[in-house]
């Protein structure tokens, strides 16, 4: 092996861990050299690579997928809903295709995403601080009936940038608010997958509320316009 | 011990062992946080339902990337804007490191978040997820020698990244 051959090696396996480097490594003050500049290099890259940990709530969430999640059904169940995956798969692939969503195609799919899983996530025990710091990253603040029906709240990708993603309790069950900061559009209601959503402008951005058709989410277009505020 | 709950132990296990590889690696696909976790919670709620089909816990990391590789081909790549958190996310990490160092890693970053799929994935997984070639070739459905080339190149190209940028450490060329 000349030395070129052993620098392409090297770019390829810096480390010499795989069979083709461990074979009759060559030797001499060249390749000692091509050895150690790799080896610098590949520290950096490493160190570039490197990303956090996650913070806890993410391992959280995902031991509680077993208990938000059904039982396993009977094999028939289990055919037909294969099925149903495939056609929605196939439908995913037929959007995926298409050009850049529109807001409402986004919002269709931000809650296929994960609108059902968070809605499950939902609990009367949600620490209301993570909400408070939520809201303070977009620059919004809640009043306090706001922030004492909520019962869950993330940070999602949005429309332009990131969204925070609630779930809010009400008299009618509980709905589904994205805050979309810096959106802006015509206030205006639609329909996807069998749920119903009302855009409404709060300042510059607006929020999208979701719920099923029979909870009439535009009823709670007042109260979440009237319970935040932009605060920057 | 009831098969249901031999299923949801094994399940914890694999959402204790790989969540942080997980997550490392989406966040270099995705480019964001939220989005990351948001995929990773994608990728196990799969992999929950499916959990069966997997032979042998030792093939579960490749298992769940191939998942997360697939959910976010399915559902993010051509969806959601392409987000640069990367480039801040690690900073506070870099604070020990000296200034010279710092512009490297920065600059080794970027460089990384810009290749192209075809070179940034398979030195993601090496980098990253610490694959051998064989795996990144199985994980990529190409062959080894095809996966040596790429990661030759992809670290040729930011080597040359470093150099258009004024780093000159790594300077020779190949004949």
């Amino acid at each position: 092996m000349n030395l070129n051959e052993f620098r392409k090696l090297l770019g390829a396996d810096p480390r010499e861990r795989e069979p083709e480097s461990q074979l009759a490594p060559p030797s001499g003050p060249e390749f000692d050299a091509a050895r150690r500049e790799a080896a610098d290099f590949e520290d950096t890259l490493h160190a570039a690579a490197e990303v956090p940990a996650p913070d806890d709530e993410l391992l959280e969430h995902l031991l509680a997928i077993p208990e938000q999640q059904p039982r396993r059904q009977s094999h028939w169940f289990a055919i037909a809903a294969s099925v149903v995956v495939a056609i929605g798969a196939a439908g995913l692939l037929w959007n995926i295709l298409r050009p850049a969503p529109s807001l409402d195609e986004h919002i269709a799919w931000h809650y296929a995403l994960d609108g059902e899983r968070l809605m499950a996530m939902a609990s009367t025990e949600f620490d209301i601080n993570k909400a408070q710091e939520i809201l303070a990253h977009f620059g919004f603040s809640a009043t306090a009936e706001l922030q004492g029906r909520i019962q869950f709240m993330k940070i999602c990708p949005g429309y332009e940038g990131e969204s925070a993603h609630m779930i809010v309790q009400t008299e009618g069950g509980p709905i589904s608010i994205f805050i979309m900061p810096g959106v802006s559009g015509e206030e205006h209601q639609f329909e996807f997958d069998g749920m119903q959503a009302y855009l409404v402008t709060i300042g510059d951005s607006m929020a999208a509320i979701i719920g099923r058709p029979e909870q009439t989410v535009s009823a709670y277009g007042n109260l979440v316009r009237g319970a935040l505020t932009r605060t920057s | 011990m009831s098969t249901e709950s031999e299923r949801k132990r094994r399940f914890e296990g694999l959402a204790r062992d790989y969540a942080t590889d997980l997550y490392r690696y989406a966040m270099w696909i995705c480019g964001n946080d939220a989005l990351a976790k948001d995929l990773v919670q994608e990728t196990f709620l799969r992999a929950w339902r499916a959990i069966g089909s997997l032979q042998s816990d030792k093939a579960a990391k490749s298992w769940l990337i191939t998942i997360l590789r697939r959910e976010y081909a399915r559902t993010f790549e051509r969806k959601v804007p392409k987000f640069t958190d990367i480039d801040t996310v690690v900073i506070a990490d870099e604070a020990e490191a000296e200034p010279e160092d710092r512009l490297e890693i920065r600059l080794l970053r970027r460089g990384m978040a810009s290749l192209p799929k075809k070179y940034r994935e398979p030195i993601l997984l090496q980098v990253v997820l610490g694959y051998s070639c064989k795996e990144i070739a199985d994980e990529l459905g190409v062959s080894k020698s095809a996966v040596m080339t790429q990661l030759f190149r992809a670290r040729e190209m930011l080597k040359l990244k470093l150099q258009e940028d004024g780093v000159t450490g790594y300077d020779y060329e190949l004949e």
